[in-house]
């Protein structure tokens, strides 16, 4: 049965099935208002003033474009699913995990940041002390012990946030449907996006190659995107949601707040395939993915931002024109798994514990969370181990267990090169080996959850 | 020319020159009704021009100006190369609305001169931050001289960017449209390596994604039609 971008061809099997899929979709604007942010600032833009000790941290000074949570909450008779793609720099609420389970009965929850470096995050985020408000690089140790987490809520913005993404959540399972899902995977290579910013001489010097005008060929990338459609009985697209690896950084350093390109990716998607549809980026592996270009802030910047997210919607829309729905008529398969994986620190004797979420669905499709912002090689290594060709790594995801974020996880061959992401007083805390860890972790899981 | 030798060396020239230029402000100065004071011949104003030339050669602004400051040049030979000088030197010492008044005379007197628009250009984005007169400037500019040289690609290049920075794309096109495939091969690589650029961060505007990754590649003709579904 082909899936199209209009729904064509699909049927959804009947509510007899004992296994049905049902679905439910919301969405909801995390914005702060603007007495919010010109008044109180207790919350922050990111970036500020990068690079001056003793700058204060200031609210943003103009809203470009609203930020959003978008959620789609799946279920049958064996478990259930909340994925929620939020334009956050990061997205790690347990607290939102743990009301989801206690308020509406969701078991699983996946909260992936979209990453744009041009939206709020809450006090407390940044390590203390830092000289710059994304100072990781000072700290050399795991968030999930320096940042105070559960006082992140302490922000009033943020606690307001999480109650929002709560109730869409509920709002979400509230309003099921019975659902067909489909999954594809297929090439993309765009004007505007991605390079990978680490530069390796043939020296072996590393540099950074923030953006790319020229757009000179760099490796590794990944050229593809994957793409999931679900559909209600009535065959009409009501998620799309795309996974493609790249930092949302069109617009960092604007003073602006925006959800970058994938804020115009989701507008144009809605816009293709209707009201009723909820479009949603899964952030992948971006750890060393970057557009093209960057640094514009007019509105030829704006602008390319805007192409590159439409860009990517067109892309995707491609895709899923010859997408194939494995989900018969005898219901579906919602298979999730937890994986622990210890992560020793590449400075010391310490140990993180980091949570890797899989979630095999319809054994067609494979969802992998990761904590972090693991490099683009281990999306494709991950790729080629899993006996799913739909299967997507989701970069910068929290499940609600182990450390809420890893910073930087490089491949073995850039820890030793070195370079941004990837030198230990860069923004990478965990061993040089962390990135296979968690990468072997979730392919044993796929092949363990496809098996069953 | 009185006083002076054809093939004077270069020294005695500026002496020479020296000794007249100071009273260069009695040749036609506004409100100058002196009837002793004579117009200068076309020598005295051509040898004028060349220390203006050469005062501007070196970026002496202030002296420049200070020489020729009340000089009306409006009856002079090459009234616009002189009202061209000032305007450059006033541009120099960032007295901008003197900058246009000089340069805008100029022009009336010597429409056909690229450099004069090119400069009035730069006057216009730089120190009066008038983008949308800035980039006709440099359009005009380019139009006029031969599309082989620094000043034409690169009042090419800098219409294109306020264009882009306004979001013009179809009107940065045109703009860059004057340099069609033919006249870049023509071109230096450098020189066809910033168009080339500039026709792909135009394309990038539009969407146009095919024919913006075939400039970006070196190339105008889009390399495949994939990837605007639209199409």
């Amino acid at each position: 049965m082909i899936v199209t971008a209009l729904g064509i061809g699909l049927r959804v099997h009947g509510a007899e099935d004992g296994s049905r899929l049902l679905a439910g979709t919301s969405r909801v604007d995390i914005t702060p208002d603007d007495s919010f942010i010109s008044a109180k600032g207790e919350s922050w833009r990111l970036p500020d003033s990068a690079g001056r000790p003793g700058v204060k941290k200031v609210p943003p000074k103009n809203i470009h474009d609203p930020i959003f949570a978008r959620v789609l909450v799946l279920k049958n008779d064996q478990t259930s699913l909340a994925i929620v793609s939020a334009d956050l720099i990061i997205f790690s609420s347990k607290k939102i995990i743990t009301e989801a389970r206690e308020k509406w009965g969701i078991e699983h929850v996946i909260l992936s940041a979209t990453h744009t470096h041009s939206s709020m995050i809450p006090r407390g985020l940044c390590p203390t002390g830092a000289r710059r408000s994304w100072g990781w690089d000072y700290v050399k140790d795991d968030p999930g012990v320096t940042v105070d987490w559960p006082g992140l809520s302490e922000d009033p913005w943020y606690a307001e946030m999480e109650a929002k993404v709560v109730a869409a959540i509920g709002e979400a399972a509230e309003n099921m449907f019975p659902a067909r899902i489909a999954a594809g995977i297929g090439p993309f290579e765009s004007a505007y996006m991605a390079h990978n910013r680490r530069r390796v001489d043939a020296d072996g010097t590393v540099h950074d190659m923030w953006d790319n005008p020229n757009r000179l060929p760099t490796q590794p990338v990944d050229p593809t995107l994957g793409v999931i459609q679900v559909n209600d009985a009535a065959g009409k697209p009501r998620a799309f949601m795309v996974n493609y690896a790249c930092h949302p950084v069109g617009m960092a350093s604007s003073g602006l707040l925006s959800r970058d390109f994938p804020g115009a990716m989701v507008d144009y998607l809605e816009e293709q395939l209707g009201d009723q549809c909820t479009a949603m980026f899964l952030q992948g592996a971006e750890g060393d993915q970057d557009p093209y270009d960057m640094g514009f802030h007019d509105e030829h910047g704006y602008n390319l931002m805007r192409q590159g997210g439409i860009s990517l919607a067109k892309g995707a829309l491609r895709i899923a024109r010859t997408m194939e729905s494995k989900q018969d008529g005898k219901g579906s398969s919602l298979e999730i798994r937890k994986d622990i994986v210890k992560l020793p620190h590449r400075l010391g004797n310490k140990v993180t514990d980091a949570c890797v979420m899989t979630v095999v669905i319809n054994k067609a499709l494979a969802l992998v969370t990761i904590p972090g912002e693991i490099f683009v090689q281990h999306q494709i290594n991950l790729r080629q181990k899993s006996p799913i060709a739909n299967t997507f790594l989701l970069g910068v995801a929290y499940c609600g267990q182990g450390s809420p974020f890893l910073i930087y996880i490089p491949t073995v061959k850039a820890a030793r090169e070195g370079g941004y992401g990837a030198d230990v007083n860069r923004c990478s805390f965990v061993s040089g080996d962390a990135g296979d860890r968690l990468v072997n972790a979730a392919a044993s899981a796929i092949k363990d959850l496809f098996a069953k | 020319m009185p006083g002076f030798r054809k093939h004077a060396r270069p020294l005695a020239f500026l002496v020479a020159l020296i000794c007249v230029v100071p009273t260069m402000s009695a040749f036609g100065a506004p409100g100058s009704s002196d009837p002793a004071q004579d117009p200068p011949s076309a020598a005295e104003m051509e040898d004028a021009l060349t220390r203006m030339a050469a005062l501007a050669k070196e970026e002496k602004w202030r002296e420049l100006v200070d020489q020729f400051k009340d000089v009306d040049f409006s009856a002079w030979p090459r009234a616009g190369d002189a009202f061209y000088y000032r305007g450059v030197a006033y541009m120099g010492l960032e007295n901008a609305a003197n900058a246009e008044r000089d340069l805008k005379t100029s022009l009336e007197h010597s429409p056909k001169e690229g450099w004069f628009w090119y400069n009035l250009g730069q006057l216009y984005r730089r120190q009066l931050k008038k983008d949308v007169e800035a980039a006709e400037a440099y359009k005009k500019a380019a139009a006029l001289e031969d599309k082989i040289g620094w000043m034409p690609v690169s009042a090419t290049l800098a219409a294109v960017e306020i264009r882009l920075s306004r979001v013009e794309p179809d009107a940065a096109l045109q703009v860059l449209r004057q340099y069609t495939e033919e006249d870049l091969k023509n071109l230096s690589g450098s020189q066809r390596s910033r168009l080339l650029q500039a026709y792909g961060r135009t394309y990038a505007a539009q969407g146009r994604e095919a024919e913006a990754w075939a400039a970006f590649r070196g190339k105008l003709t889009p390399e495949s039609e994939r990837s605007d579904e639209t199409k």
